[in-house]
């Protein structure tokens, strides 16, 4: 039997070699060891028949022809949201500024009354729309 | 080119070039071709929409293999939870008349492995026996799909000799 060798050692080489190729000394010192060792010639036996049925009943079913045809389909269908997220924010700062600028022009009222109040009211009305937001919109999976 | 822009002849070089791989990686957890299929369709869209957001850290395949991992991982669960029965017991595998009695006892010892270990053992075989490739696809040191094989090897034989 092969002294630098003991049993757990071949057996680690015995799988090894169904990954990848064993070095022409190192599958010598496999068969010396196996020459002399019934246990490890039988765990060499069982793992090549296991490895034979493994190999011949896990194969993969062919891909579809048309899998790029329908991938390329459904990226056409599915176009990437347009908006960034910070859109609605700016929209809502461009409405905003008009409604302000039209209260002043429109409302009775002093320029900096109109302002003062305007004002208050966008960023109240816009915190109030955060909050409502970050309590209504689920988080999503992806 | 995929980092610069979103451009659509890089992505079709993507999509030729892994969707082989993408479809077994998919089939490898779920042992479903149709569903495995629709996976890889679903990975390679939301792979799509992350392109804008991709910084190049990591390599396209490894975030492709993730994407899709965790797309047919959740294929999975919810297959599975529509399904009372086991996905065990109606996978789909490939008609072989060899020897139907070894394919079911092999079916069957395959599937009493650890998840862990029945996912690179199933990669293994049907990545053409590449261990390099599937470490990149499960995102795992080449050691540790090592370790794993032998493990599963190991018990498998064990069941085997029973």
């Amino acid at each position: 039997m092969d002294e630098t060798m003991n049993c757990q050692e071949t057996e680690e080489l015995i799988l090894d070699a169904l990954e990848t190729p064993l070095s022409t000394v190192e599958q010598q010192s496999v068969d010396e060891h196996c020459s002399h060792c019934l246990t490890c010639a039988q765990f060499a036996a069982v793992q090549a028949e296991l490895d034979h049925r493994l190999g011949q009943f896990i194969t993969v079913p062919a891909l579809a022809t048309d899998f790029q045809i329908l991938l390329t389909a459904r990226l056409r269908q599915r176009p990437r949201a347009a908006l960034p997220v910070w859109y609605p924010d700016v929209a809502y700062g461009i409405g905003a500024l008009f409604a302000l600028i039209a209260g002043t022009i429109v409302l009775p009222f002093k320029l900096d009354t109109v302002l003062t109040f305007g004002i208050a009211i966008c960023i109240a009305a816009y915190l109030f729309q955060s909050l409502v937001f970050v309590f209504v919109n689920e988080p999503s999976d992806e | 080119m995929l980092l610069e822009r979103r451009s659509a002849p890089a992505f079709e070089f993507l999509v030729v070039r892994y969707q082989q791989k993408v479809f077994r990686l998919a089939y490898s957890i779920l042992r479903d071709s149709a569903l495995a299929e629709d996976v890889a369709q679903d990975a390679f869209v939301k792979m799509w929409q992350v392109l804008p957001e991709y910084d190049g850290r990591a390599s396209p395949s490894t975030l492709l293999y993730t994407i899709a991992r965790n797309t047919a991982l959740s294929a999975l669960r919810a297959a599975t939870h529509r399904r009372t029965a086991s996905l065990d017991c109606s996978s789909e595998w490939p008609a072989v008349s060899i020897d139907t009695v070894a394919q079911l006892e092999t079916e069957q010892f395959v599937g009493r492995l650890p998840e862990a270990e029945q996912e690179v053992v199933r990669l293994f075989y049907l990545q053409d026996r590449n261990v390099d490739e599937v470490a990149q696809m499960l995102d795992m040191p080449i050691g540790t799909v090592k370790s794993h094989l032998h493990r599963a090897r190991r018990r498998l034989a064990e069941w085997m000799k029973r």
